[in-house]
């Protein structure tokens, strides 16, 4: 017979016990179960966890839908806690697991045995909730309960559907471009900013995978859909609500509307503009804007999209383009697309530049930047977010492998510790190797088991980054 | 159960569970009162009782459902619902039905989950409620309820959606084919100045090896309190900026630098459709905040671009000149003016034509803040167009008529005095009152000229009060015009009242002209009767008030002229009072 449900919980206790959980995790995935730091840990998280059942009974754990649940609270994340909302969606998310139930009587021992074998569990892709049970019961956890994801939140190839997703964005945009801006379905825009935001929710790093994906002769499809996904997830770890987002999101794919105005010649020229070109070329903020002040007629445009199309060029010092005459500040939304933007476009191959910068040389000219052209708070969220290598850098790691960086850890400390897919060996020789997560120690040594040395230029060993990531959708 | 009790962990599954006839039949009509929730919120407002009991009753039932069964899943078809595979609702009518408002944007599954609040349920019931009552093509409720993010409401609405309304036409494959030969085979040779840099960073790597991993007790996340702080108080500023502002503010600076005379219209288009709006929502402080701004363009493009400022001069007149004030009315009668001042100061900017409306807002039964508002619109606005003012005015309206004169009075202006004249063939006698008395404030010949015309006013209370607001500096023609009036015989026969006021204020004269008006009366011939001896009396009181010489002079003929009887009481009574002024005069 299940128990009953339990009543909620304060958001402060729980956001602790939340906390707690992944210190304790972490703990006992780089440390032995009897060292004193894994056995010091759990004793914060018991205690938080036992006051809150001398009220509630239980303490129960949801992740559903990319929203984490405590008791039947939901726990709204913020910027400074959002590593701590990305280690449990991903930790449940691998696992397919929806629920663990912690119910009174549970001790100390029996709590951190759990944990550590939990963080000891390797991850399997078939099935993984099976094994995880299949393990679990033999484990015996007495006041311990586990329940799968809901049905409905199991995808078979989520990667798969990420990438469709993402090429219906350029699809979309290609016909906004070539069709008649009257006949487009604006519903269909939102849908698809949406769908692309879930995706983001669910798997960051594969879609800032995709993001890799360049187009030398279409720029301008690939660099919108990339920007809009960069902003989508600087927006929401600034943690702005979905309505916020989807305007954000409209924004940044429509931000360079305006070059459809801008002659090809202008636009394609391999050269750096003269003046009167490049003042041309500057037109097409004010030009896209007003373009979305068009389609507002018919439409409901939001209006923090029109002011991305205009101001997304402006720097925070407002020494960019177009000048104002009475403006004093850009929105927080254009700053943002300001930064997603910059990023993109520096590690893209363009017609006028013969070098592709590298990610970390892209962030490094940036940083030099910040207060001048980019805002410093969002500029570090990006950083944050983004890694010290983001996903798709080139590495070349101690072990003299060659490997792309997959997915970066969320929190600050292990930054420099992304999880890299092998795609070369000690001798050069391309292979499908493993991802591997740099945060792994060795048992014996106790030292990091993979560290990045440098990181290479993709572009000039043609290294088709995205590629790889699109390979996983197949 | 004891708190000690072994938990065994619940498998996923049950969603192919046929389910029993019981729990079926409760599906069943837990999405009958759903429809009809939905039904009873398309045809009555919010706050009717009929919506309020159904959305009780269908989270009553929700809530009774989901404490036994955890979750209530449906699939959705286009005119039904499905509970398990079984049929658990449908509509005749495809597409005015409940399911089809799902359906048509691709929504497949819907769930309600435990622990699912009535806040939540009534936002999930209004945003249907709302898509259901958009055009077809119009909305859609899968981003509606996305953008709402309900924590206990699941849905799945499939990409395949997004997919066939995107790339159907499409023949060439969605996502480009990954060449793995290429990713998975052949070498990379790094530079030789990669191996160089990498060999240096290697040896420095190696010689750092021996470090233990690194401690990490103290976990911190990545921007710290004071970044979160930032980022909190940044958000909160970018939220304290109505959208309204951001967007007067862009539109302003995109006109000013649009030089293209057309792409300059189709922006000011846009403005004429947003003004609208705004003005259909009530948000007039948005409406002038906007006109605010195009007024300044226009300055400031009046010397560098006459064109465009002939453009917005346009504009800004087209705007208010298709304001309705019949809708404007419609406005007041069905809502609440939030912001009574800002409301004015709107019809202020709208200009003359609304001072109507303010006058309504005065004869309805509305808040008297706002009807104090308008009162003071009406003095305002109405100093610089009498004419529409006064025009207001209406025999059949007397409330409002009076407010007019109230508005008159309150400029104090002399402007207003012919406009006060009109109220002289009113019958209303409220209303003629009012207008004497604001007329009276004038020291001014032109006022004191329609009070003298009000003497030939047929209710004596009218006379009485017109003849109290003559002033002691009426001029000769007009003193003579009230001697006139005073020395008519029917003079006689009005009441006392009416002849005290009318002597008092010939008295108040005080001139050689009005004081030869008493002896004139005085000396009439036939001078005897009740009535003239009544007359007498008045005027020999009315003339002690006068006090000069000459009144004491008249006073003594007419003592002479009555040698008996009530006159000649007054006569003897009036000179004693004179007399004892003077001594006392003498004596200070």
């Amino acid at each position: 017979m299940s128990s009953p449900p339990p009543v909620r919980t304060e958001f402060k206790e729980a956001a602790e016990i939340l906390h707690r959980f992944q210190t304790l995790f972490k703990l006992a995935k780089y440390y032995e179960p009897n060292n004193t730091m894994v056995q010091e840990q759990a004793v914060p998280l018991f205690d938080r966890i036992r006051a809150v059942q001398e009220e509630h009974r239980i303490v129960q754990i949801n992740v559903s839908q990319n929203s984490v649940f405590v008791n039947r609270s939901r726990i709204k994340f913020d910027s400074a806690s959002f590593h701590v909302y990305k280690f449990l969606t991903g930790l449940f998310q691998e696992r397919q697991l929806g629920t663990i139930t912690l119910s009174a009587g549970v001790t100390r021992e029996e709590l951190t045995r759990f944990m550590i074998f939990l963080a000891g569990l390797e991850t399997v892709k078939d099935e993984p909730y099976a094994h995880l049970l299949r393990r679990f019961e033999a484990a015996s956890f007495p006041h311990v309960a586990l329940e799968m994801q809901g049905a409905g939140q199991v995808s078979e190839n989520p990667e798969r559907n990420a990438a469709r997703t993402y090429f219906l964005g350029i699809h979309h945009l290609k016909d906004l471009f070539d069709r008649n801006r009257e006949l487009l379905n604006f519903n269909l825009t939102k849908r698809w900013i949406q769908s692309m935001f879930n995706y983001i929710a669910s798997n960051e790093s594969y879609v800032q995978g995709l993001a890799n994906t360049k187009n030398f002769d279409e720029y301008t499809l690939n660099h919108s859909v990339n920007v809009c996904i960069f902003a989508l997830a600087i927006g929401r770890r600034l943690g702005l609500s979905r309505q916020e987002l989807t305007e954000l999101g409209i924004g940044a794919f429509l931000h360079d509307l305006g070059k459809l105005d801008i002659p090809r010649e202008i636009l394609e020229k391999p050269s750096r503009l003269d003046p009167l070109e490049r003042n041309v070329m500057e037109r097409h903020a004010r030009f896209g804007a007003e373009q979305l002040v068009e389609l507002a007629r018919s439409r409901n445009i939001p209006i923090r999209a029109i002011q991305i199309a205009l101001e997304h060029h402006s720097r925070v010092d407002l020494g960019g383009y177009p000048k104002y005459v009475r403006k004093t500040d850009i929105s927080l939304y254009s700053k943002i697309v300001e930064i997603a933007d910059t990023f993109d476009a520096l590690t893209s191959k363009r017609v006028f530049r013969k070098k592709v910068y590298t990610k970390e040389e892209a962030l490094s000219l940036m940083l030099e930047k910040s207060g001048q052209e980019f805002d410093p708070m969002i500029l570090k969220a990006f950083i944050g977010m983004v890694g010290a290598y983001p996903v798709g850098s080139v590495v070349f790691l101690n072990t003299e492998e060659i490997g792309i960086v997959f997915a970066n850890n969320p929190h600050a400390s292990f930054a420099q510790r992304p999880k890299v897919k092998i795609i070369a060996d000690a001798d050069g020789n391309k292979i499908d190797g493993p991802v591997l997560d740099l945060t792994e120690v060795d048992a014996a040594s106790r030292k990091f088991r993979w560290t990045i040395i440098k990181t290479l230029d993709a572009d000039l060993y043609g290294i088709p980054v995205a590629d790889y990531f699109l390979a996983l959708a197949q | 159960m004891g708190d000690d009790r072994e938990v065994k962990s619940r498998p996923s599954g049950g969603r192919d569970d046929r389910p029993d006839a019981e729990t079926l039949g409760q599906v069943k009509d837990i999405l009958t009162v759903f429809a009809h929730t939905i039904s009873a919120m398309k045809l009555f407002p919010a706050f009717h009782s009929s919506v309020l009991s159904f959305q009780d009753e269908l989270f009553d039932k929700l809530c009774a459902f989901l404490e036994r069964h955890w979750e209530l899943e449906v699939r959705v078809e286009e005119n039904a619902f499905r509970y398990k595979d079984e049929l658990a609702y449908q509509d005749a009518d495809i597409l005015k039905s409940l399911p089809y408002v799902f359906f048509k944007d691709g929504l497949m599954e819907l769930a309600f989950l435990r622990d699912l609040e009535k806040d939540e349920l009534e936002i999930f019931l209004e945003t249907v409620r709302r898509i259901a009552l958009l055009p077809p093509e119009e909305g859609d409720i899968v981003d509606a309820l996305w953008e709402k993010d309900l924590a206990h409401v699941r849905y799945y609405a499939p990409d395949e959606f997004l997919e066939s309304k995107i790339a159907a036409r499409r023949k060439e494959r969605l996502a480009p084919e990954v060449d793995r030969k290429n990713l998975f085979q052949g070498r990379i040779e790094l530079t030789a100045e990669d191996l160089e840099d990498i060999s240096k960073r290697l040896l420095v790597f190696r010689q750092k090896e021996n470090r233990e991993a690194k401690e990490f007790i103290g976990l911190a996340a990545h921007l710290d309190r004071g970044d979160r702080f930032d980022i909190e108080t940044m958000l909160d500023s970018e939220r304290g900026v109505t959208l309204e502002k951001g967007l007067s503010e862009l539109i302003f600076e995109l006109l000013y630098m649009e030089d293209r005379l057309e792409a300059f219209k189709n922006i000011l288009s846009f403005l004429d459709k947003r003004f609208a709006e705004l003005v259909q929502k009530m948000e007039f402080a948005e409406a002038l905040r906007l006109m605010g701004q195009m007024e300044d363009l226009d300055q400031a493009l009046s010397d560098t671009s006459p064109a465009r400022a002939v453009e917005i001069d346009r504009f800004i007149q087209t705007a208010r000149s298709r304001v309705s004030l019949d809708g404007l009315r419609d406005q007041l009668r069905r809502g609440v003016i939030q912001d009574a001042k800002v409301f004015f100061e709107f019809l202020r900017w709208l200009g003359p034509e609304t001072l109507p409306v303010a006058a309504e807002i005065i004869e309805g039964d509305l808040d008297p803040s706002l009807r104090s508002g308008a009162f003071d619109f009406l003095v305002d606005t109405g100093r610089e167009n009498l004419a529409l003012l006064t025009r207001l005015a209406q025999e059949r309206k007397p409330f409002i008529s009076k407010t007019i004169i109230a508005a008159l009075d309150r400029m104090n202006d002399k402007s207003v005095i012919p406009f006060l004249a009109a109220f002289i063939n009113y019958r209303n006698r409220d209303v003629k009152a009012k207008a004497i008395q604001a007329l009276g404030r004038f020291s001014d010949s032109r006022a004191q000229k329609i009070l003298i015309g009000f003497l030939r006013d047929a209710e004596e209370e009218i006379r009485i009060e017109a003849v109290k607001q003559i002033r002691p500096d009426l001029g000769r023609d007009l003193t003579a015009s009230l001697v006139q009036w005073v020395g008519a015989k029917e003079f006689h026969a009005k009441s006392p009242q009416e002849k005290e006021a009318a002597l008092q204020a010939l008295a108040r004269i005080g001139t050689d002209d009005a004081l030869e008006g008493f002896r004139a009366l005085l000396g009439q011939k036939g001078i005897r009767g009740k009535h003239k001896e009544e007359t007498a009396v008045l005027a020999v009181d009315a003339l002690v008030a006068a006090g000069s010489p000459r009144a004491v002079e008249i006073i003594l003929l007419c003592a002479a002229k009555f040698r008996r009887g009530r006159v000649q009481d007054a006569c003897q009574a009036a000179l004693a009072r004179l007399a004892a002024v003077s001594t006392k005069k003498d004596r200070t």
